[in-house]
């Protein structure tokens, strides 16, 4: 008999990819998503199709879906029975969403990109049955017009792989369960400083020059410059930082330059671009990035970049888009201090006012040598 | 001239509000220049600049502006105009505590509608974007809802506090994880705003004290329990949880400050 799985979010990672990962043989897939309309078609259609990109062309796949909900209307109760609940929310989300499972045991797993989200959901569903999980893959949360004129659900994904934290039980499927702390070096930080910084460093070079995907934006030689000089800079950071075996961070990084340029995968800029602010929190991938490269005496040229194209990034419909109003109505050091929380006068912060001038003018340069 | 709406109003205050804190933060040791009848409400000559600094930027609303340092009583009440309070904890301030705030507020319609409150020496900037977002430090918040048992909260005498008001204290102070007293009114409801706090409350408050912060505890859908008569220059205020809300207007009650005209 088949066992249940909770997909929270069905977006790229919950649609797109862990089905993939996950045995349709063994398990059957529920879906609760906050958007009405993909939770009306799953269960019109009962499942859609996803995609994987396996050596330069496609798989598909048919997941059947046994029901899916809004957080409203998911009764947690007739689900206790359920092995896991994977979390694709977006990190500010996970709060809120981890609510709907308080009063029951369900183990959670967090693909959230944001290790502390774990300690998030334990202090609100109340137990230690909440796991971190590392999917090292690109999803898009859309896939190209022919496949979504065949089914509006369609997504396209990588051939990825999914590390989840010892501990949870009764998953069937391709996953590698590792410890935490293995997790966390081995694949979290590699992931943090050299997916999740370069690519969202793609994707705001590619806000700038308005195109659509994180591949079109690879295709211009100035911003693939940026994006190799970025990835250049958090490989010489971490090898100097981490004990992680340096042949295998220089597998990583080549492994995500082919990624950022694959054309098969219509990664949407807006979709990696989105929530600035969060991107640019302290100890995370853009400003805890620059600051790592300094401590450790490496010049975050590039990185720097990134910021500014990150400061730079609008799209009225983002959570974030105030922070041009911010921009606008703020000195440099006010922004850096309150915003960035960055020290007066730290590095960082003398950096960032000596040169937001010339690299936002050096960045829209770049965007207007491409309209 | 079309009247500025909330986004250009906001961009002006946010403005006004941070070129005052960048004032108070180079002052390194300042200079208590009177007092207001008693020890605990002193003037810095940091507060009479700042004071200057904001309302002339906030002149460019082309709104009236009152300030704690410049109280113009109007005959009638404006529709529109700007609460000021260039040092909200001036006693902390002169005396190298970093809790004391930069705030400005607009009241329209004799409604709390647009906040910005730093607090420069604890990196804090408050802000709301519109009536229902507030932001601290650029980053949307709401406030979340505790129970009694969970709450501390905290409280903020009127410069010539009742007994009640003493008596009160002791009331919540046992009632709950405890009632703090930290100098500034302002602070005290930004923290509730934020969750750090459940519940800021004062009685006979100065507008210029609370009405920046009063916008940005409404805009994270705090609980709001005020008396507050439109054109009048003190309220009474109890904000944060629900519950604990309740708790301390129950408590008022029985000290005979809620139900007091």
């Amino acid at each position: 008999m088949k066992t249940k799985i909770l997909f929270m979010g069905a977006g790229a990672i919950g649609r797109g990819y862990l089905p993939w990962a996950l045995s349709s043989a063994d398990h059957e897939f529920i879906f609760i998503d906050s958007n009405p309309k993909i939770v009306e078609r799953l269960n019109q259609a009962g499942g859609y199709s996803t995609f994987r990109v396996k050596d330069d062309h496609y798989e598909h796949q048919r997941v059947e879906v046994k029901a899916a909900y809004t957080p409203v209307t998911f009764n947690v109760t007739e689900h206790t029975d359920a092995v896991a609940c994977f979390f694709s929310v977006g990190p500010r989300n996970v709060h809120a969403a981890a609510q709907v499972f308080q009063g029951t045991r369900i183990p959670l797993i967090l693909c959230e990109n944001e290790p502390n989200t774990v300690d998030v959901a334990k202090a609100v569903v109340e137990h230690e049955a909440v796991y971190f999980a590392v999917p090292d893959v690109i999803t898009s949360n859309t896939a190209p017009a022919h496949m979504l004129a065949q089914d509006p659900l369609a997504i396209t994904t990588e051939n990825g792989i999914l590390y989840v934290e010892e501990g949870t039980q009764g998953l069937h499927g391709d996953l590698k369960l590792i410890t935490r702390d293995e997790l966390l070096r081995i694949q979290w930080t590699p992931k943090l400083y050299l997916h999740n910084t370069p690519h969202c460093i793609t994707a705001y070079m590619g806000a700038l020059m308005g195109v659509t995907y994180v591949h079109e934006a690879m295709q211009h030689p100035k911003a693939s410059q940026l994006v190799e000089g970025a990835m250049t800079e958090m490989l010489q950071a971490l090898k100097l930082q981490w004990d992680i075996p340096h042949p295998f961070l220089e597998w990583y990084a080549d492994k995500e330059l082919a990624r950022f340029r694959c054309q098969l995968l219509f990664d949407p800029v807006a979709r990696v671009a989105r929530e600035p602010l969060r991107k640019l929190e302290l100890h995370g991938r853009l400003i805890g990035a620059a600051q790592m490269c300094l401590t450790l005496g490496v010049l975050p040229q590039n990185l720097l970049k990134g910021i500014v194209g990150a400061l730079l990034f609008e799209d009225i419909h983002d959570p974030d888009n105030h922070i041009q109003l911010m921009r606008e109505t703020m000195d440099t050091a006010s922004f850096n201090r309150y915003v960035l929380a960055l020290r007066p006068g730290e590095p960082l912060d003398l950096m960032l006012r000596d040169k937001i001038g010339a690299i936002t003018a050096e960045l829209r340069d770049l965007a207007g040598d491409t309209k | 001239m079309n009247a500025p709406d909330h986004t250009q109003l906001i961009k002006i205050a946010l403005d006004a509000v941070l070129a005052g804190a960048k004032l108070a933060d180079g002052v390194s040791q300042a200079q208590v220049v009177g007092t207001k009848g008693n020890l605990r409400d002193v003037v810095t000559q940091t507060d009479l600049e700042i004071s200057t600094l904001i309302e002339k930027r906030l002149a460019g609303t082309g709104l009236p502006v009152i300030s704690e340092e410049q109280k113009q009583v109007q005959q009638t009440t404006p529709e529109q105009f700007w609460v000021v309070d260039p040092i909200d904890g001036s006693v902390n301030f002169a005396h190298g505590i970093p809790a004391f705030t930069i705030s400005a507020g607009l009241v329209e319609a004799g409604q709390f509608a647009l906040g910005v409150v730093c607090a420069p020496r604890l990196d804090e900037l408050y802000f709301t974007l519109n009536s229902e977002r507030a932001l601290l430090n650029g980053r949307p918040f709401t406030h979340g809802h505790r129970a009694l048992e969970d709450a501390l909260v905290a409280a903020s005498f009127s410069a010539r506090p009742e007994s009640a008001q003493f008596d009160l204290f002791g009331r919540i102070n046992q009632s709950t994880r405890g009632c703090l007293r930290t100098g500034s009114a302002s602070l005290n409801i930004c923290w509730a705003a934020t969750g750090k706090l459940q519940a800021a409350y004062g009685f006979r408050a100065k507008l210029w004290d609370v009405a920046g912060a009063l916008a940005i505890a409404r805009a994270a859908g705090c609980e709001l329990a005020l008396r507050y008569t439109p054109g009048a220059l003190e309220l009474d205020y109890c904000v944060g949880s629900r519950e604990v809300v309740a708790h301390l207007i129950q408590q008022a009650h029985a000290c005979a400050l809620w139900g007091q005209a």
